[in-house]
């Protein structure tokens, strides 16, 4: 038996249950399929998910949200061997709504995203993988799932199945990423008491604090550092080029483990326990790298979409994917109401995607992608920095010199011409 | 830490049939990236060449963006790697 429904949607991330909750919301009938064992199940992040658009979709959502803390401190880190250079970015109205961002922890924040997306009347199954799109006369009019009925029908299928995206490459919208547009992350998570996380890491009770660090641990490789505080676990991980781990013969784990061992960070996770340990891949390809982000019946949606953008010292995935899951949403109910899910029915989704805050993003960092692919900026700038201002703190033999004959004489070894450019296109891209 | 002891860490819903399935063949002209890249170990050097394991897979899919011999699929619903926290 072939069951049928308005909206189908492929994964239950916050792409998929934001398409979902809003195409309920709208009186539609929609199906989310879930391949994991519960919702969830399969995601991980780093991470801190920012507030603008969840506020939008769900604008009680601090009241009844998982939410692990509110990140008050965003601290960027620079460190060379035991030398590390921390900017902290502190703004204490993040505290209070509207927020910025809060850190989370995928499985609860998953499932309490799909219970909103239920509670409008959304139906969510687990343990469904969908293996294959139906096609008819080069519309999609449905999907193949390993489920008893087999074949679901509908209106339109939104895929929100993530960064391995099998079937937008099997609906002809995407090619296969290319090895140097992908990053993997791997991460753990470190269980510490809460009062322990605020003392180290210098936050009144309860408030958070999210790293990005980059330095000389990366071995060269594009990538960084993260850590971010949980109510009472840090989430620590590294997000590094695969291609490059193989180039340099040398594991996402290893490299990781350098991370930990900076003493900075050493000191926050001491005396934990490690109860996770988890790896995603992340689309990087950045603006030039999007797929075609609809066709007839079918809409493709967050990190399907490689709507990710990672400017080196923040990245954003997951409010990309609420942005764009809320704009298929509102593509799909449009054009079920005017009985026009065709390609040109649906072409209105590029229209609202591109006035929002996912497109913006994307396309205001375009060219984050290929200037974070420049090894100068993970090794030799913080080495730099960290030797400037080691002149500031330390006297050595002989007399002090003035800090800017010092600086000088430390600049004239470099290229200037690269760090003028490093910096001039830094600007323009982050 | 050890990875294998990072891996203990890590849930995991048996699946019986193997999701993942390598054809050596193109390991000649490789450069052995598999060992590096592999979050989970799951790729090993050995005396026959690379030899793999399904069974820790982190289903990050990096094999099967980097690896030409790799055939990816997923593993059966709610099969797999099956995070506590992510
Ligand atoms: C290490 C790391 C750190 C990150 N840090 C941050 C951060 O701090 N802030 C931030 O905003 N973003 C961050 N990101 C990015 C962010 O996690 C992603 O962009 C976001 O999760 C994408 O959401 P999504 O809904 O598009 O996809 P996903 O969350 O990947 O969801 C896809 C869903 O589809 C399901 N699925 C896939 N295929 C099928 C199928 N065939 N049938 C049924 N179900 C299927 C999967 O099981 C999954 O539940 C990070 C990513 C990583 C890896
Ligand atoms: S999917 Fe990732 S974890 Fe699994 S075998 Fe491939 S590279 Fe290893």
């Amino acid at each position: 038996m072939t069951e049928t429904c308005d909206v189908l949607v492929v994964g239950a991330g916050p792409a998929g249950t934001a398409a979902a909750l809003t195409a309920a919301r709208a009186g539609l009938n929609v199906v989310v399929l879930e391949r994991g064992e519960y919702v969830g199940a399969k995601n991980l992040t780093g991470g801190m998910v920012l507030t603008r658009v969840l506020a939008d979709l769900i604008p009680d959502y601090a009241d009844r949200a998982p939410l692990e803390r509110p990140v008050e401190h965003q601290r960027v880190m620079l460190t060379d061997g035991p030398r590390a250079l921390t900017l902290d970015i502190g703004n204490a109205t993040f505290l209070d709504p509207p927020h910025n961002g809060f850190t989370v922890l995928r499985r609860a924040f998953d499932a309490w995203l799909a219970d909103e997306a239920r509670a409008a009347g959304a139906v969510i199954v687990t343990g469904a993988v969908v293996d294959d799109l139906i096609l008819e006369r080069g519309q999609v009019v449905g999907v193949r799932a390993r489920l008893p009925e087999g074949e679901l029908r509908a209106s339109v299928v939104v895929l929100a199945d993530g960064v391995n995206s099998l079937l937008a490459q099997r609906a002809g919208l995407r090619r296969e990423h290319r090895p140097h547009d992908v990053s993997l992350g791997v991460k753990e998570l470190w269980r510490l008491p809460a009062a322990v996380i605020d003392q180290r890491c210098g936050l009144r009770r309860g408030a958070g604090a999210a790293y990005a660090v980059i330095g000389d641990f990366l071995q060269g490789i594009p990538g960084g550092g993260f850590l971010y505080t949980n109510k009472d676990s840090l989430s620590v991980g590294v997000v590094v080029s695969p291609l490059d781990l193989a180039r340099r013969q040398v594991t996402a784990d290893q490299v990781l483990e350098g991370f930990k061992r900076i003493p900075e960070i050493a000191r926050l996770t001491e005396g934990g326990q490690l109860v996770e340990y988890g790896a995603h891949l992340v689309p990087e390809g950045g603006y030039a790298a999007l797929p075609q982000l609809s066709g007839g019946g079918v809409l493709v949606a967050g990190d399907a979409a490689g709507l990710v953008v990672n400017t080196g010292l923040l990245l954003m995935g997951m409010n990309l994917a609420l942005d764009s899951g809320r704009c298929a949403g509102q593509a799909a109910v449009a054009a079920i109401r005017r009985h026009d899910s065709s390609a040109a029915g649906l072409a209105d989704y590029e229209r609202r995607l591109g006035q929002s805050v996912a497109l913006t993003a994307m396309r205001a960092h375009r060219r984050a992608p290929a200037l974070l692919r420049r090894e100068r900026l993970f090794v030799t700038y913080p080495r730099l920095v960290n030797d400037l201002l080691a002149d500031l703190v330390t006297v050595g033999a002989g007399p002090k010199q003035p800090f800017w004959r010092l600086a000088r004489r430390r600049l004239r070894g470099k290229d200037a011409l690269d760090l003028a450019q490093d910096a001039f296109r830094g600007a323009r891209s982050l | 830490m050890d990875r294998v002891d990072k891996l203990l860490q890590v849930r995991h819903v048996v699946d019986l049939n193997p999701h993942i399935q390598i054809d050596t063949a193109c390991c000649a002209a490789c450069d052995d990236r598999c060992l590096w890249f592999c979050p989970a170990g799951c790729f090993e050097a050995g005396p026959e060449g690379i030899a793999f394991q399904y069974e820790g897979c982190l289903e990050c899919g990096s094999c099967r963006v980097l690896c030409p011999g790799v055939s990816w699929d997923y593993p059966a619903g709610g099969r797999g790697v099956t995070f506590r926290f992510g």
